[in-house]
């Protein structure tokens, strides 16, 4: 089998699902902190945390793609609109080049509809492949939809923020 | 090449073309002004040098004709006239597309051709080899301009790694996983800044260096048996802590830049846009000197020519029109900047004609953004936001308040990235005023500290007028505000922002009081306990947390939690819309209440 595409990816477990994130657009992760709720917000959005001597936004990621509860163990902070934005998953998996197979559009509804998410939310789904160039590669049968960054706040704070 | 020398090269050439922008446009109104020339000569003649240095043949060659042109000029050989304003224009065009755009396959191919051309025409054409050296040409400028050709402020550049590159391994994440990399390989960005902070700097490190050392000697003493030395711990602690917030403020401050560095792009687009619409109109720009973050001073150049365009085609009206309402025939636009409490403000005005918001309102029904019926509630403000809306614009181009719509909601979410806001203000008759809000990255502001329910919050201090503690019998009968200067109409700050509708306990309750200046009455938040005032690092949040939460910004506590600082013009508005909790004898007067004035009085005294 011939990979479709080398993605360079952070690959994280949220709530027992793996989703991926373009890791050119991801700037680190790191153990989660306390978050300080904010008044009025999604329950998505737990409020904010202090990273770095940055104050950021905090998602949920569960509860922002709707996939249950999470763990909230790690922080992945991501460029989201031109600002850092910490984005709370269980576990990080990996983070680098990965050979992978890119899903159709039928493929990818499937595997999007097994998994429980929201096709406005995924770019791609990847079936991620083993091996390499030399002992070739293989399907393995895990799907991974990349997320869209930018859909990372819900869309509604946005609007009207101006 | 070295690729740093390379960076510090377009910088310095970049702050150049935008220098020599705003010069001609003075010398297109005063060309017979020797030090224009001069000032543009020896501009063009440092980029030729530094160029020429770098190997950049293109700049070298294009700035080195211009040059020519313009000793001609200076030595009286040729006359300021129309064509060489033009030559200089079309260079400082193709110098900007490969300077400031960074395009390296860009040959100025025709400019030079006109350059030459015109040169031809005089005794001798302009030699076309390059000069051989920067120091060759630094020497040559001296002894032709008797002034060195840098800038006026000694600078120094310093690269500052972009927050795209501040990437770290994912700390504690174990078992040969996750390892974060690398997220960009994009070429460092640079800051120009003042050697005067970068002395600042050197000299507080150098302070708290020794102050580290004493704290080393009192650690000594006190392992040696000297039990005491707590006073001098004390006053050594204080001492750290004024140094670490003069140096946290300093290097803050070294990423803020003057929004004059975009100002002054925009003389000759108005001159330009203005001629070509057969409009006359003039540029007025203030508060040039207010400091905003780099990121966002390279990030609006786009916008805000958006804006300016919008407001030359649409929004003055032509001479002839401006005479027949009495108006100056030509028109103005202002470009202003400030501070005001965390935000700088970036405002864009026109004495044009303005908007009327009916006529937009009935506009957004027509393209059924909206109801009649809703649009009815709406305030004046709420109907000029129409125009954010995509697609707008297209349909109000043809009408007489025209297209001021057009690639307003590009601007507005061009806005937001930046984390900044946009508000319309908007006379008919008198003109239009675009308010760009943008948050100080960080800022140190006295903050009064409280806490409401479960939670800490932050006010800015210099916005609360009392702080004190209620006691319940000053609760009036309800009624309506007799005496708008004593009474207080008091909210609770919970059930304002958490919905928490706890009541009050029975005898004392601490308030902490606002003047409204849009209602005209005094508000005050009914708050859990007071916890203190301080001196508080206020950071930057994403701009839509201040619109759902009302906050401003945020500080971080010593546990490293954050306390959220709140818009108390958002509260109040909020508190606005609801009915207060009871009316209240302001204790003002008659209680030993900590105002604002006596806070900070005592915590400069401290």
């Amino acid at each position: 089998m011939t990979p479709t595409a080398q993605r360079r990816l952070l690959v994280v477990d949220v709530a027992g699902k793996e989703l991926a994130f373009d890791l050119a657009e991801v700037e680190e992760c790191v153990p989660a902190t306390g978050v300080t709720p904010l008044p009025s917000l999604p329950d998505c959005v737990l409020g904010v945390a202090a990273l770095r001597g940055r104050i950021m936004t905090v998602v949920d990621g569960a509860q922002r793609f709707s996939l249950g509860m999470g763990l909230r163990r790690y922080f992945a902070v991501c460029r989201v609109n031109g600002r850092s934005t910490a984005l709370a998953i269980d576990d990080p998996i990996v983070a680098h080049e990965i050979p992978v197979r890119e899903l159709d559009q039928a493929e990818a509804t499937l595997q999007l509809a097994q998994m429980g998410l929201s096709p406005d939310v995924v770019l791609k789904v990847y079936e991620w492949l083993e091996g390499d160039a030399e002992t070739g590669y293989r399907a393995t049968g895990r799907f991974v939809p990349e997320i869209r960054l930018e859909k990372i706040i819900p869309g509604e704070l946005w609007e009207g923020a101006a | 090449m070295d690729q740093e020398l390379l960076q510090a090269f377009y910088a310095e050439a970049e702050d150049i073309v935008r220098r020599l922008e705003a010069d001609i446009d003075t010398w297109m109104r005063d060309p017979k002004n020797a030090d224009l020339v001069n000032g543009l000569f020896r501009g063009l003649h440092t980029i030729k040098g530094n160029s020429s240095f770098l190997d950049l043949k293109s700049i070298t060659e294009l700035s080195h004709r211009a040059e020519s042109v313009l000793d001609r000029v200076r030595k009286n050989q040729a006359p300021a006239d129309s064509e060489v304003l033009e030559l200089v224009l079309l260079t400082l065009d193709d110098l900007k597309i490969m300077i400031i755009e960074k395009d390296g396959e860009y040959k100025p191919e025709a400019t030079v051709k006109r350059l030459d051309a015109y040169l031809a025409k005089g005794a001798a054409a302009p030699t076309t080899q390059a000069p051989a050296s920067a120091a060759t040409l630094a020497a040559l400028g001296d002894i032709l301009s008797g002034a060195p050709a840098t800038s006026a402020t000694p600078e120094v550049t310093a690269p500052i790694a972009s927050a795209a590159e501040a990437t770290a391994s994912p700390a504690g994440v174990g078992d040969g996983v996750a390892k974060a990399v690398k997220a960009s390989v994009a070429a460092p960005s640079l800051i120009r800044v003042e050697e005067g902070k970068v002395d600042k700097i050197l000299a507080l490190s150098q302070e708290l260096e020794l102050a580290r050392n004493g704290l080393e000697g009192l650690l000594e003493r006190w392992e040696n048996g000297e039990s005491n030395v707590k006073e001098e711990l004390d006053s050594l602690t204080r001492k750290i802590s004024r140094l670490s917030r003069s140096l946290a403020g300093i290097v803050h401050g070294v990423r803020l830049v003057p929004v004059n560095q975009v100002f002054q792009r925009f003389p000759r687009v108005v001159k330009d846009l203005a001629q070509k619409l057969n409009k006359s109109a003039r540029l007025e720009v203030r508060g040039g000197e207010t400091e905003l973050d780099k990121s966002i001073v390279d990030a609006i150049s786009e916008p805000m020519t958006h804006l300016i365009r919008n407001a030359l085609d649409h929004g003055l009206e032509s001479p002839e029109k401006r005479k027949e309402k009495g108006k100056n025939p030509e028109g103005v636009v202002t470009l202003s900047s400030y501070v005001r409490g965390s935000y700088v403000y970036i405002d864009i005005r026109d004495d044009g004609g303005g908007m009327d918001p009916n006529r937009i309102a009935a506009k957004a029904v027509e393209k059924g953004l909206a109801t009649q019926e809703a649009v009815e509630k709406l305030s004046e403000q709420d109907k000029l936001a129409f125009i954010f809306a995509a697609g707008f614009s297209m349909a109000e181009k043809v009408t007489d308040i025209s297209g001021r719509g057009v690639g307003m909601d590009v601007v507005r979410s061009n806005i937001q990235r930046l984390n900044g806001t946009v508000v319309l203000d908007s006379k008919v008759g008198e003109g239009t005023t675009v308010h760009l809000r943008f948050p100080l990255s960080t800022v140190v502001r006295y903050s009064l500290f409280v806490r409401s329910g479960a939670y800490l919050a932050a006010f800015p201090l210099e916005q609360a007028e009392l702080s004190a503690d209620y006691r319940k019998r000053d609760f009036l009968p309800p009624g309506g505000v007799r005496d708008p200067s004593s009474e207080v109409c008091l909210y609770s700050l919970k059930a304002l922002l958490w919905n928490d509708n706890s009541a009050p306990p029975e005898d004392e309750l601490h308030v902490v009081e606002f003047y409204d200046s849009i209602t005209d009455r005094h508000v005050g938040f009914w708050v859990d306990e007071y916890v203190s005032t301080e001196e508080a690092v206020v950071h930057a949040v994403d701009a839509f947390l201040n619109r759902s939460s009302c906050v401003q910004g945020g500080t971080v506590r010593k546990d490293g939690s954050v306390c959220p600082v709140y818009d108390v013009d958002r509260l109040l508005a909020l508190a606005a819309k609801k009915e207060p909790l009871a009316l209240v004898r302001s204790p003002r007067g008659t209680l030993q209440a900590e105002s604002s004035d006596n806070l900070v009085d005592s915590l400069l005294a401290g």
